[in-house]
């Protein structure tokens, strides 16, 4: 579970590993964030999915990015993970059509009060300018209003899923 | 998360410290004065430190935003800034910026709905405006005074109406003071909801709504309210204020009628309503209305000036006209109240009588006297425009101000006059001025005129391409006309940047719809020189006609009966040409599978036909294919094309073509071939 | 125009040029398939009626294997969305000229959006360089991620700065001339901290923390106050550098906490003036009692003919301040100050010392030096 969370959204940087037994069961650990390869080569990776997890911070950014990690803004730290996640699967549920594989890469950032979601949106299926708009509209005001801060969002549209598609396994 | 580390010596603070210490040792009488004396102590610090500059605490943000100028190639900052979601055309900038307002609509609806759903409390200081209340429901909500003055604070003008009629029905007891706001409200709104142009929220709407007007309602709440309340000179003047504004014949009647009470009863009327009569009434009252002023001796205001200019453009006789309002701006002026640009756009609307003439084209057929007026107006303008350029700063002094800036450029675009349109565009975008248009409606409007006017007086395509890359899609859409005029000028010098947006902007803005449009589309892409491009303009070249014929053909292929309104039937010649175009940039095999299907029954008259049958497909063009095919030594294309001739033309022009196969290929048979030009 | 109107075959492409294939022989690639049209018959001369439970269209699945193996041609259907795709416009970026204003462009913090930066910028691993292209920019996730600074490009800045040195007053020339000033004039340096936030609470307890530092030299205390404010300031004091740190976080506002700390300075010297004689580290002459009688005395001197005083040249009817103007009492007051106050914790009280006060004391009254026992009378009567 844990697991999970951490491969979609709020990656903590791995600062101490010390040495201890694994309690988890031994699949629960290994298969995060990993896809497996199917037979005709249908599964579309982006490079966020295509690089393993242990490249965190080395191949690849992170998806959020805040402040709370540091030592002095311990308070808000569960805060700021709650907004988020809330943040993710709202774009993710509000947008199935337009979502980009799965709809994991979001990416968040905050400058000052104002919180941006940026990332990318697909219009293979259908391409409805007022539709898209209005959700705009909507997201940005029952974001704001929730979370009682700015939230803006920057994504990007693209026309396909292919445009973003490092490999197929 | 950052800090902030301040170093403040604090100076005057060494000076109390040292005159202590001053005092503690020495004990036979130093002094404590601030100008320190006695010994080592007590000496004013030798370091110059100028007191700091006072700011407000928006000043460094708003110098740093000054320091930003704009983006030519940005959209809206209101719209997603992604090259699939910029409007193109004024109509797709309305439908976004609405979609976009209602969406937040929407949320904010439910937010007022359901508050408890909404209770995340970390923000300190506590922000309210993520915390929307509802309105209150005026059936609902306590009939109490507090409520009714809350509403009237809100405007919610036919809420408070409700709410005191209800008030009023369970005979409760309303505080003059109460009643007198509430028929200040009633009274300048006519009992209506406010207009869209005055709305504070909801900017969207307040762009595009458009309120109807509305007479003045007799008997209504405004005139109960006049008849409970005292009878002073303030609401009777704002009473005749009102029904001025909101004028019909009757009201203006009443008005001039309660004025005549007003005098007889030595209670000296407000300025408003004389400014009421003077606009409204016709000529008997206002002069009559004007004399009165004089008598009781209310200065006038700048909006007595401004009623006193639309008074007299309702004059019938041109010269007399001119004359009164150049007397009035001129009195104006030497009594020192300078004019607003309210009252030179009531000047310039007045001068020419025939408005709708102004709406049409640039030059279309004025009559003599309508072109005199024209030179009359625009020697105004030049004054106008003069005068304000020498001032400091353009303020807004009414909302019917900015109207100025589109009637002058409309003036300025009929006569052709590009200096002085020129002039305007930078008065208008100078910092001075304060006065903007509402964006998207008369912003668009003018910015068009300006640049059609532009694209009409200027020579030089690449100025030309400069400007209207200036200018669109950010300030102007794109238009049918607009296009059509580039592309004239496009035809005359073929410059391939240049083509490449304007056919570009014709198809984001849905000009492909248009038959006539895309006819010159192909032409002019058929008369680029492909060998004078560059390697990327090649590219880009053949992209382009892969585009606009992939979109025609699939525009024809709308061929189920749910989609069938969005079907655009090919003409032959359209699909001779895309052929023609795909032939030249190397897409033969495509090219030929379209002209097969000119020759195919079921596409022009089967169920699912895709080719109208009307028409005739270009000759020229399907020449050129054939010399083409024969030149390749392809006989089955240069028998294609040889069938569509047959087709279509007459038998004398067939005979040279056929004799050309025929010297081509020997072995076949000449008689076959003279009996199929027979059919 | 000759056109041919309801023939019986419906035409389907190019007969002329199928003809003309016939004629030669270029037909032979394309043979299609002849299918017999002949119908079987039985004995009784029925037709074979199959019996098709089979649908007449293709299945999906046969559709698909075909689409995949590219056999048929899949009808591409009219999508109804075209006149939205149609007004996808092209990247910006293409369209920006090279000279213009980037400041205007991007003038605020922003994620990084490939439409509107016209750099050909590529990011990503890749690990065999030579087998891969690089990354386009468009739809490229690790670009978006990255916080970028195009907003702080070297020409924002200067437009910035330009800005903001309108508020901004000169710098004191003497403390660029000469930094080490700083120390001298301006001894107090106040440290405090603000705190900006991400997220919706814009208040912290750690802005109200006030840190004063005093350059001890400059306040000009002599040793005794100086020694006074160590003893208090205790573990605030540093040696090394004379420096004096107190740290206020007693008080909410940092208003309140400024305050206090500037109180706390001024307070020890306040306390000073109530200080009284009695707790002086050292007696002084000057307001002494003895300074009084002493006075007292020698104006009588100076009037007794008998003794032969030397101050008597100060005339008749001398002040107080005359005499004690006069060296040979401020010589000893002197001896009077260092008798009372450095004996027993300097020198030790001797014979001489005493020897030489009395002398001192004789001298000033103008009386003659006397044996041993006069002079011991007339200094035990003479000290207060």
């Amino acid at each position: 579970m844990l697991g999970q969370v951490l491969a979609r959204g709020g990656r903590l940087p791995c600062v101490d590993c010390a040495r201890a037994i694994a309690t988890s069961s031994a699949d629960m650990v290994n298969r995060a964030a990993k896809y497996r390869s199917t037979r005709d080569r249908s599964q579309l990776l982006t490079y966020d999915m295509a690089m393993r997890p242990h490249h965190i911070g080395v191949k690849k950014a992170w998806l959020t990015w805040h402040s709370q990690n540091l030592e002095e803004f311990r308070q808000q730290q569960p805060v700021t993970l709650t907004q988020d996640e809330i943040v993710r699967r709202f774009i993710r549920g509000f947008f199935p059509q337009h979502v980009v594989v799965h709809g994991n890469e979001v990416v968040i950032k905050r400058r000052g009060n104002v919180l941006f979601v940026s990332g990318f949106l697909q219009y293979s299926k259908r391409l409805d300018h007022r539709r898209i708009y209005w959700m705009f509209g909507f997201v940005e005001e029952f974001l704001s209003l929730v979370l009682k801060q700015p939230v803006k969002l920057e994504l990007a549209f693209v026309e396909t899923e292919d445009d973003v598609a490092y490999n197929y396994i | 998360m950052l800090r902030l580390r301040h170093c403040l010596p604090g100076p005057s603070a060494i000076r109390v410290l040292s005159s202590a210490v001053a005092s503690g040792s020495d004990k036979a009488g130093a002094e404590t004065s601030e100008g320190g004396s006695s010994q080592q102590g007590g000496r004013l610090p030798r370091v110059t430190i100028q007191p700091a500059i006072k700011r407000n605490p928006t000043d460094l943000l708003q110098a740093l935003s000054d320091t930003v100028g704009v983006d030519p190639t940005a959209p809206h900052f209101a719209f997603i800034d992604d090259p699939a979601m910029i409007p193109s055309t004024a109509a797709a900038k309305r439908h976004y910026y609405m979609a976009k307002e209602l969406g937040k609509r929407a949320a904010r609806q439910l937010a007022e709905e359901w508050p408890t759903l909404f209770m995340f409390d970390r923000d300190y200081p506590r922000l309210s405006a993520f915390r929307p209340e509802q309105q209150p429901d005026p059936l609902q909500v306590d009939p109490t005074e507090e409520n009714l003055l809350k509403m009237v604070e809100q405007r919610e003008v036919k809420d408070a109406v409700m709410l005191y009629e209800r008030m009023r029905s369970e005979n409760k007891d309303v505080s003059d003071s109460a009643q007198l706001a509430l028929f200040k409200l009633v009274a300048y709104y006519n009992g209506e909801n406010v207009p869209f142009a005055e709305w504070e929220e909801w900017h969207g709407l307040r762009n595009y709504g458009e309120s109807k007007y509305n007479e003045w309602t007799n008997a209504g709440i405004a005139d109960l309210l006049y008849e409970t309340l005292p009878k002073t000179a303030e609401t009777t003047s704002i009473l005749v204020a009102g029904m001025c504004k909101f004028a019909s014949a009757e009201s203006v009647q009443r008005a001039e009628n309660l004025i005549k009470e007003m005098l007889e009863k030595n209670q000296v009327p407000h300025v408003e309503a004389f400014n009421g009569l003077i606009a409204k009434g016709d000529h008997g009252q206002w002069t009559w209305a004007l004399a009165q002023m004089k008598n009781v001796k209310v200065k006038p205001n700048i909006g007595t000036w401004n009623a006193l200019l639309s008074a007299n453009t309702k004059l019938q006789s041109n010269s007399e006209r001119k004359s009164h309002l150049a007397k009035l701006l001129n009195e104006m002026i030497a009594l020192g109240v300078e004019p607003s640009l309210t009252s030179y756009n009531i000047v310039l609307e007045g001068i020419i009588d025939t408005r709708e003439q102004v709406a049409g084209g640039t030059h279309g057929g004025m009559t003599r006297e309508e072109q005199d007026q024209l030179e009359d107006a625009l020697s105004w303008m030049v004054e106008i425009v003069s005068r304000l350029e020498s001032l400091p700063q353009l303020t807004i002094q009414s909302p019917e101000c900015n109207h100025f800036f589109l009637t002058a450029m409309v003036y300025a675009s009929r006569a052709s006059n590009l200096p002085l349109a020129e002039r305007l565009v930078a008065l208008y975008e100078s910092e001075k001025n304060l006065v903007k248009m509402p964006a998207f409606t008369v912003e668009n409007q003018f910015y068009t005129r300006y640049l059609r006017l532009y694209i009409e007086r200027t020579h030089s395509i690449n100025d030309i391409e400069e400007k209207y890359k200036e200018l669109v899609p950010r300030l102007v859409g794109v238009t049918k006309t607009l296009t059509r005029e580039m592309c004239e000028k496009v035809r005359n010098a073929p410059k391939w940047s240049c083509i490449r947006r304007v056919i570009e902007d014709g198809i984001n803005s849905r000009a492909m719809t248009d038959h006539k449009q895309s006819s010159i589309f192909r032409k002019i892409l058929l008369d680029v020189s492909f060998l004078n491009l560059s390697i990327s303009e090649r590219e880009e070249y053949k992209n382009l006609v892969k585009k606009l014929v992939g979109a025609w053909v699939e525009l024809s292929r709308f061929t189920e009966e749910n989609t069938k309104r969005l079907q655009i039937k090919m003409f032959p010649a359209t699909v001779s040409e895309c052929a023609l175009m795909l032939h030249r940039i190397g897409e033969s095999d495509r090219a030929y599978e379209m002209l097969e299907t000119l020759l195919d029954e079921e596409a022009k008259y089967g169920e699912t036909a895709t080719i109208t049958d009307q028409g005739t497909p270009n000759y020229q063009s399907i020449n050129e294919m054939f010399q083409d095919a024969l030149r390749e030594s392809n006989a089955s294309r240069a028998a294609i094309c040889l069938e569509i001739l047959a087709l279509n033309t007459s038998r004398n022009k067939l005979e040279p073509l056929a004799a050309q196969i025929i010297e081509r290929y020997e072995f076949i048979s000449s008689k076959n071939i003279k009996s199929f030009c027979i059919l | 125009m000759n056109r041919i109107r309801g023939v019986l075959s419906v035409r389907n492409g190019s007969s002329l040029a199928e003809k003309l294939r016939e004629a030669t022989g270029e037909g032979v690639r394309r043979k299609a398939v002849e299918r017999t049209n002949a119908v079987e018959t039985d004995a009784s001369g029925e037709p074979f009626r199959e019996a098709w439970l089979m649908p007449k269209r293709k299945l999906r699945g046969q559709l698909q294997i075909e689409q995949a193996t590219g056999r048929t041609v899949v009808e591409q259907k009219s999508r109804m969305d075209i006149h939205e795709r149609l007004a996808v416009r092209r990247p910006r970026a293409e369209e920006m000229s090279a000279d213009q204003d980037w400041t205007n462009v991007w003038p605020a913090a922003r994620s990084f959006n490939a439409s509107v930066v016209p750099l050909p910028i590529r990011m990503s691993y890749r690990r065999h360089p030579d087998k891969r292209a690089p990354f386009k920019k468009y739809g490229n996730l690790e670009l978006v991620k990255i916080p970028n600074f195009l907003h702080l490009t070297p020409a924002a800045i200067e437009k910035h700065c330009l800005v903001i040195k309108k508020f901004m007053t000169p710098y004191p020339p003497e403390l660029l001339a000469d930094p080490s000033l700083a120390d001298k004039e301006l001894p107090i340096k106040v440290t405090c901290s603000s705190y900006v936030h991400q997220g919706t609470n814009i208040r912290d307890m750690r802005s109200r923390v006030i840190t004063m530092r005093v350059n001890v030299d400059a306040l000009n205390l002599d040793g005794r106050a100086k020694e006074k404010l160590l003893r208090l300031a205790g573990r605030r004091y540093d040696e090394v550098n004379n420096l004096l740190t107190i740290v206020t976080d007693r008080c909410h506002t940092r208003k309140q906490n400024l305050d206090y700390a500037y109180y706390l300075l001024t307070k020890i010297e306040k306390w000073e003036e109530l200080k009284l004689r009695q707790d002086d580290v050292k007696v002084y002459f000057s307001g002494s009692q003895g300074e009084k009688q002493l006075v007292n005395l020698l104006a009588k001197t100076i009037n007794n003919p008998a003794l032969k005083t030397p101050l008597k040249d100060l005339g008749d009817k001398p002040t107080a301040e005359q005499i004690l103007q006069h060296e040979k009492v401020k010589d000893f007051a002197e001896t009077w100050y260092k008798y009372r106050n450095t004996m027993e914790l300097v020198e030790p009280e001797t014979e001489d010392v005493t020897r030489e006060y009395g002398r001192k004391m004789r001298e000033l009254l103008g009386l003659a030096k006397k044996s041993a026992h006069t002079t011991q009378q007339q200094s035990s009567s003479s000290s207060s």
